[in-house]
């Protein structure tokens, strides 16, 4: 399959004054191929969101390219970028926000397809609520007549509505019950086996992840620290950070091993070498001073580390 | 059962000024040195019980019947229940950012609790806060002390929340979602915390919508749905072997972090209903797969086997 | 934290200079405003008005005659009155300050027990009777003009029930100085602060009670009840840290405001010889030296008061000290 999307050593920094830098996002590369599902994951701070942003053309990175399907879109204008927004789109957490209380969620959802100018604007609608798996009828109604479950439906169709080739998706079930995240997940599923599109989901739920994405990137501190087919990352660890993930997660089935120490060290001065290395159950001397590059490992896998597991 | 009965719950319901009613009638128990798991959707009432418990729901009109040791605490005067309140019965909540007043030092508002309840000078209380601190595993805890709210990590400031609720020694420890806005390395060490003040002999009733957590930190487990419990149980138990519907329903949803992945999750169709429009019958009739005739009669919680108990017609003698 | 004084105090400097910038053009763009005719009197001769704007310097570009003024203001202090010959204007300012500190001060202390009992009593009894009393009251205290109240309470005290017990020790209009007698210093100020501190009390006593109850939905406030802390700790000690630092800000510039001259109707209807009363005599006499002295001085206060409300800003919340709001 064709590459779609495609990052060159992506960075993005924020100066946040009195000469600190915050390094969100450094040197990460990576592809996303047409119809394919890419999954960032990682704590709180590590960058995966300004990832998903930049990729999208968003966020302008600091330096590196962004590509789609062949053609560079990192650092276009805004009136430039106008006919790829067509192309990706982006579903947020919150799914409240994203609709404007006082329209009925039709006018919401035609929005888009005016603004494009498309042609068929009550068909199109129609048949966009149909593939998230709500009534036709609902299109005159107010956001707020729906519940959560329902409202990222529609935020799903929204994203939709242009036919884009990419979804981007920041936590898209999160702040759902279980009950309803499964449905949403399970709608992914269908969308990308019925419209072919390619999704990247952020998100920091590992079991979620494991069932929505082919392929994961695992990130730590604005890095991405190990990469390949999902069920293989999840179930073979091969980075020790990715492991201390796995682990930490409460199963119903297993006792929790011991928890890593500390928390996430702050990416205003992130630790010298494997920035992993201060939390690292089997880190060497090595790991502190020498930062270790993403390398292939086998299986179409990548991983950044000196002692892989 | 030989352990000290701590908390018994029977029957407790909350309405709305308006006639609304929030609690359908729950009913739960709790021993010393017990970890009980309140498990449930948004809306089904597990955080309403909790405050209920703690006396923090000053607008709502409860019934029923809260045994805390032996006390009734439904009615009970404000007066008197300030005095449980903190000292025997201590809370911790979601996000502890929030929950710190955040313009006053960790320690200073730690000491508070410490003095609200016992008649010490600043100075004993600050020795115990920082003692705290540092049974909690947060290091340098004489200079933590000194900190604000903002400028602790998320999971200091949790363990930080955790020694301000232990600054009393209660016999009941009541987490809301302790550990919801924590990442995930960090949620594993606050659970093994909790464990351990378990172990030590406290009663602990932990608040989640995460069945993960609750296998890791409690001994038994309420599954709540719309405004009761449906099905209450051993944590081993329950989650081996769930019997009512809703439970079930619940645990096959959670994605499998490994074997075989599914093509589909199973899915629950449908949503909770809201308190307004509950059905008079079972609650979960209208979502459920073995609907029958008889679930338009709601079913008690009735005890099944030996510490197990199910609101569910399946099971019926 | 030098650079950051050192910034501050630039940014200070600039408004100052702004504002008499302002001041300076916009009297001499006002039609009939010529200082010339206003001090050469009425029918004067072209040979005098030609005299007088030579050595007044009005014929001089209008940059040269400003960079002067501003000489005799800030550094020779010997600018002199266009209306009073000879009367310089910054002893004038000078020994009117302190008339006007005493009045803010006293109306400060009861605008702030007012409404700090107001605001705390209405919002603890929320919605119940009291509560609505309290808030239409306030409503009325702050709708009331502070001229037409004082120009009441002056008739009722000094001419129609001055003769009674209740107001026989209410002395004539006028300031008493604190160093002559400070009971009667006392007693010339306290119906026109009083006066002046009305609407502010009903003002601030809203503010508060609409900050505390927001205050009260907090988690922080659930925790501290949790924390078994009875409802007078958990309104006064928790709630009102949470809500005064809007009241806090709101007051520092009220009060810059009122001690720069803003309390001129006050003054004026009780006779009080204050900055603001010296405002109103220059605005009446179209004076522009003594106009740009007051202004200048009430400019000083306000920008001082605002760096001051963002130095006790940081010191009640550790938030905006560490640089960053929430979180």
């Amino acid at each position: 399959m064709s590459v779609l999307l495609e990052a060159r050593n992506l960075e993005k920094s924020y100066r946040l004054g009195r000469g600190r830098v915050l390094h969100a996002v450094s040197g990460v590369s990576l592809q996303v191929r047409k119809g394919e599902a890419l999954a960032l994951v990682g704590e709180s701070g590590c960058g995966k969101s300004t990832l998903g942003r930049t990729l999208i053309g968003l966020t302008q990175p600091t330096s590196g390219k962004v590509l789609f399907d062949g053609q560079e879109i990192s650092g276009l204008s805004d009136r430039a970028m106008r006919p790829w927004r067509a192309r990706m789109q982006m579903v947020f957490q919150d799914s409240s926000a994203a609709f404007n209380p006082r329209r009925t969620v039709g006018e919401s959802l035609a929005e888009p397809l005016r603004i494009h100018r498309r042609h068929g604007v009550r068909e199109r609608v129609a048949e966009l609520l149909d593939q998230v798996g709500l009534s036709q009828s609902v299109a005159g109604r107010f956001p707020h007549e729906f519940s959560g479950g329902q409202r990222q439906r529609l935020n799903i169709a929204r994203a939709l509505a242009l036919g884009p080739e990419l979804l981007v998706a920041d936590e898209p079930v999160s702040a759902l019950d279980v009950s309803v995240q499964a449905q949403i997940v399970n709608l992914f599923g269908d969308l990308r086996a019925s419209l072919g599109v390619a999704c990247i989901f952020i998100s920091h739920d590992l079991s979620v992840v494991r069932q929505m994405a082919d392929r994961i990137a695992v990130m730590y501190l604005g890095s991405i620290v190990e990469e390949g087919n999902g069920l293989n990352v999840l179930d073979r660890p091969a980075h020790p950070y990715t492991k201390a993930l796995l682990d930490a997660v409460p199963r119903p089935d297993r006792a929790l091993p011991p928890p890593l120490q500390g928390d996430v060290p702050s990416p205003v001065n992130p630790p010298s070498g494997c920035r992993f290395h201060t939390r690292c159950p089997i880190a060497q001397p090595r790991c502190a001073t020498e930062r270790p590059v993403l390398q292939p490992s086998g299986e179409g896998r990548q991983v950044a580390c000196h002692y892989p597991l | 059962m030989d352990a000290e009965q701590l908390l018994d719950i029977q029957g407790l319901k909350l309405n709305l000024p308006d006639g609304t009613r929030l609690l359908e009638g729950v009913s739960l128990r709790l021993n010393a040195g017990e970890a009980l798991g309140v498990v449930g959707e948004s809306g089904s009432g597990k955080s309403l019980t909790a405050m209920s418990v703690m006396g923090l729901l000053p607008g709502l009109k409860a019934s029923g019947s809260i045994l805390f040791s032996g006390q009734e605490l439904v009615n009970l005067p404000d007066k008197v229940m300030r005095k449980l309140r903190g000292a025997r019965i201590a809370m911790i909540f979601q996000d502890p950012m929030t929950a710190f007043l955040p313009v006053r030092s960790i320690g200073a508002q730690i000491d508070e609790q410490i003095r609200l309840h016992h008649r010490v000078s600043r100075r004993e209380a600050r020795a115990r806060t920082v003692q705290l601190l540092e049974r909690m595993g947060v290091p340098d805890p004489a200079m933590a002390a000194k900190r604000y709210p903002h400028q602790l990590s998320g999971g200091l400031r949790q363990r930080a929340m955790i020694a301000m609720a232990l600054s009393c020694t209660p016999a009941l420890l009541i987490a809301d979602e302790p550990t919801t806005a924590l990442d995930v390395t960090v949620q594993a060490q606050i659970l093994t915390l909790l464990r351990e003040i378990r172990e030590e002999g406290a009663g602990v009733m932990l608040i989640t919508h995460d069945m993960g957590v609750v296998a890791q930190a409690c001994t038994h487990v309420a599954v709540m749905y719309s405004g009761l419990v449906v099905e209450n149980g051993p944590v081993r138990d329950v989650l081996d072997r769930p019997l009512h519907p809703y439970t079930q329903a619940l645990l096959a949803a959670i994605p499998p972090l490994d074997g075989p992945r599914p093509e589909r999750l199973p899915t629950i169709s449908g949503q909770p209903p809201t308190p307004d429009n509950r059905p008079t019958g079972c609650v979960f009739a209208p979502r459920c797969s073995f609907v029958r005739s008889e679930c338009a009669v709601r079913p008690p919680l009735t005890e099944i086997e030996e510490g197990r108990r199910v609101a569910c017609v399946l099971y019926a003698a | 934290m030098i650079r950051s004084f050192l910034s501050r105090t630039g940014q200070m400097a600039l408004v100052i200079f702004g504002i008499s910038v302002l001041v300076f053009c916009i009297f001499f763009a006002t039609p009939g405003a010529d200082p010339t005719a206003r001090i050469a009197g009425r029918g004067a001769s072209p040979q005098v008005m030609a005299r007088i704007r030579a050595e007044y310097g009005f014929d001089r570009p209008l940059p040269v005659q400003y960079v002067r003024m501003m000489e005799k203001l800030f550094v020779t202090r010997d600018l002199t009155s266009f209306v009073n010959h000879g009367q310089k204007v910054v002893p004038e300012v000078v020994s009117a300050a302190p008339v006007t500190l005493s009045l803010v001060v006293w109306a400060a202390f009861f605008w702030v027990v007012g409404s700090l009992v107001i605001g705390v009593a209405s919002a603890v009894l929320r919605d119940s009777w009291v509560d609505r009393l309290l808030m239409v009251l306030g409503l009325i205290g702050l709708s009331m003009p502070v001229f037409w109240l004082g120009e009441v309470i002056n008739l009722f005290t000094q001419s129609r029930w001055h003769d009674t017990w209740l107001f026989r020790w209410v002395p004539p209009l006028g300031y008493v100085p604190l160093s002559q007698s400070p009971i009667g210093w006392a007693k010339s100020l306290l119906l026109p602060s009083l006066t002046l501190s009305v609407s502010f009390m009903g003002l601030y006593a809203r503010i508060l009670r609409s900050e505390l109850l927001s205050a009260m939905g907090e988690d922080s406030i659930r925790t501290a009840r949790a924390k078994g802390a009875g409802p007078a700790r958990v309104w006064l000690w928790h709630g009102l840290r949470l809500s005064w630092l809007s009241y806090v800000s709101l007051f520092g510039l009220d009060f810059a405001q009122l001690l720069g001259g803003g309390a001129l109707l006050t003054e004026v209807v009780f006779a009080l010889p204050g900055v603001g009363r010296l405002t109103y005599q220059a605005l009446a006499t179209l004076d522009l030296p003594l106009i740009m002295a007051t202004v200048m001085y009430a400019a000083v206060f306000v920008v001082i008061a605002n760096a001051l409300v963002d130095g006790l800003y940081a010191l009640l919340d550790p938030r905006i000290r560490d640089g960053q709001h929430g979180r």
